[in-house]
């Protein structure tokens, strides 16, 4: 008796990433029986990665249950999510698993991940190096994709990114584009996240973000691919702590209470000054600075960080409509930071009040969802997991904003 | 910020009858104005003119972030400086190897012939000839330099491996050549071939140059 299990509606490999977010499953008989048949759905015996399961007309979770499948060879459906305690730590090694419930036949099993930004100090080995190879790919060298990201983050795109309200939406469709771009040829990456208001010694170690030197140039072990980091036809990492070891004290910032306590979208995103540039500032060096921060794969971490914060937020005050009052600063506002207003670069529109260029071409594709689409407005980006219509989705998920 | 308050806090980062305190706390206020700037509304010609003349400050921090921040923004009278001092010509204001490093945020800037020099000299310190080596990473006349450092077994790792890095920046093709043959030689040093194991692994196009 062979048995058929699909999720995201596809048998396509490329959407077996899940997040929190619940995704269509079913199961169905591959060749038609002569009656129904009871199939025991659950997670692999060895599973690291956990998913749970909604069979339909249930309200709860349920970590296995039986469904029944039509002898016709028509798919059982349910829904399933992935475990919030349990993510995975490698391609495949969540699942899924159908067993008929008599017969002793074997059961089915379809590999999958429960891929979330972590924690950059909770990172496994394989996760951090998985991560490092994949920035590697993307600079490779300097000859990478990752100049385009570089030509996009600099003092003249500045209107579009900081000191007004799309700040947060468009650093958070940014760093989708470049995870993206990297879950191209590393399908299990997503971007670690570094919490600057903890100590954080994993992070700035040698083998993964580096560690700073007296001088200015961040060392890194040999078999770290981040040796070969170049931009702008420059080897290496000018980054230094002023007064400070982010690797064994906070930053001097509002905590994250702090930080998320505001009421009003107007009062948090006071963060972007409050929390965001001293962060930078805390750096001299490539991080210091708009025009070269990006330079340092560190603003990567940095910025998943913030973009952490928001999601938290949106959380905690049911923020995720962008039609909500409290969930965005009443406008109008310059170009680019109104609720409507799709986003430079990826509209590439090169006409003033824009910046001249936009580098990077429209916004790239993602096999697992459809939003936020190929020109993105501010809006396109606030319910990320797809709370107020999973059609909204980003496939994007931080490991403790369930 | 507005403009009233920038000018008061450049007012206040001149000042030397100032305590340190409130001189950095200006200057604090400035970086960070500057960091957000949109809408162009920041003083940056005022900013940098004052940062001009805090390049010799007494308090550190201030002398410190001047310089940065001048070289960063390519000033020419930071890079003439930082030369001067560099070539012997007027006393340093910073050491050689960081006089280089701050140089070489203009990838084409006076530095680059000199730094040609720097790089091939094995009595200067390493650091010198590693920032050196980093600021030839543009520069197409030092390629044939790139490739003897990356495989002269005299010089030390350091040098080898920054020789490569640069190297890769300016001819992909000829590092792919060099990192290759040094990865499959048994004579060669180990974290050398360590390093360009990994640098094939993770290139998407190293292995296509071959």
């Amino acid at each position: 008796m062979r048995l058929l299990i699909r999720v995201n509606g596809s048998d396509d490999p490329a959407v077996r990433y899940i997040g929190w977010t619940p995704v269509p499953c079913s199961v169905r008989l591959a060749v038609p029986a002569a009656s129904p048949v009871d199939v025991r759905i659950e997670n692999p015996p060895a599973a690291v990665g956990r998913v749970v399961f909604r069979p339909p007309g249930h309200r709860d979770w349920t970590g296995a249950f039986t469904a029944t499948l039509p002898a016709d060879g028509h798919p059982a459906e349910f829904e399933m999510a992935g475990c919030p305690s349990a993510p995975s730590e490698r391609d495949g090694d969540a699942g899924v698993q159908a067993t008929p419930v008599v017969g002793g036949a074997g059961p089915a099993v379809l590999p999958l991940m429960v891929r979330v930004r972590k924690n950059a100090e909770r990172l496994s080995d394989h996760e951090r190096d998985l991560f490092l190879s994949a920035l590697a790919g993307i600079n490779d060298g300097g000859q990478g994709l990752f100049g385009e990201f570089r030509a996009v983050h600099t003092e003249a795109g500045n209107n579009e990114m900081h000191g007004a309200p799309g700040f947060l939406a468009w650093h958070r469709a940014f760093l989708l584009d470049f995870e993206r771009e990297l879950q191209r040829a590393f399908p299990a990456v997503a971007l670690p996240y570094w919490r600057f208001d903890a100590a954080a010694p994993k992070t700035f170690s040698l083998d993964f973000m580096g560690v700073h030197h007296p001088s200015g140039l961040v060392q890194f072990s040999a078999t770290n691919p981040l040796f070969h980091w170049i931009t702008d036809s420059q080897g290496g990492v000018l980054r230094s702590p002023i007064l400070w070891d982010p690797a064994a004290y906070p930053a001097r910032v509002p905590n994250q209470s702090e930080t998320i306590r505001p009421t009003t979208f107007a009062g948090f995103r006071r963060l972007e000054g409050r929390v965001h540039t001293p962060v930078h500032l805390r750096f001299e060096g490539y991080m210091g600075r708009l025009e070269t921060a990006i330079r340092d794969p560190l603003f990567f971490l940095l910025h998943a960080a913030i973009d952490r914060l928001w999601a938290l937020w949106q959380q905690q005050r049911d923020a995720r409509d962008p039609g909500a009052r409290h969930a965005y600063e009443p406008g109008p506002h310059r170009v680019g930071h109104n609720l409507p207003d799709t986003m430079w670069p990826w509209n590439q529109v090169m006409t003033r009040p824009r910046p001249p260029s936009a580098p990077g071409g429209s916004f790239p594709d993602s096999p697992v969802v459809s939003a936020p689409g190929r020109e993105p407005r501010v809006a396109d980006v606030f319910d990320y997991q797809g709370v107020v219509d999973p059609a909204h989705r980003l496939g994007v998920d931080y490991d403790d904003v369930a | 910020m507005n403009e009233a308050e920038f000018t008061r806090a450049i007012e206040t980062l001149r000042d030397l009858s100032r305590t340190d305190v409130d001189r950095r706390a200006a200057l604090d206020a400035l970086r960070q104005a500057e960091f957000e700037d949109v809408g162009g509304t920041f003083p940056r010609a005022s900013y940098l003119a004052a940062l001009r003349d805090l390049i010799e400050d007494r308090d550190d921090e201030v002398r410190r972030v001047a310089i940065v921040t001048l070289a960063e923004e390519k000033d020419p009278f930071m890079q003439g400086r930082l030369l001067d001092g560099l070539l012997g010509v007027a006393p340093a204001i910073v050491p050689a190897a960081r006089a280089i490093q701050l140089l070489s945020y203009d990838s084409h800037g006076p530095h680059v012939p000199s730094c040609r020099t720097f790089a091939a000299d094995p009595s200067l310190d390493e650091g010198v000839r590693i920032e050196a080596l980093r600021a030839l990473g543009g520069d197409p006349a030092s390629q044939g330099q790139l490739q003897r450092l990356m495989i002269d077994r005299d010089e030390s790792l350091a040098i080898r491996s920054w020789a490569g890095v640069s190297l890769r920046a300016l001819a992909p093709r000829a590092f792919a050549r060099l990192a290759d043959a040094i990865r499959k030689d048994d004579s060669d040093d180990r974290t050398l071939r360590q390093m360009y194991d990994v640098a094939f692994r993770t290139s998407p196009t190293l292995a296509n140059l071959l």
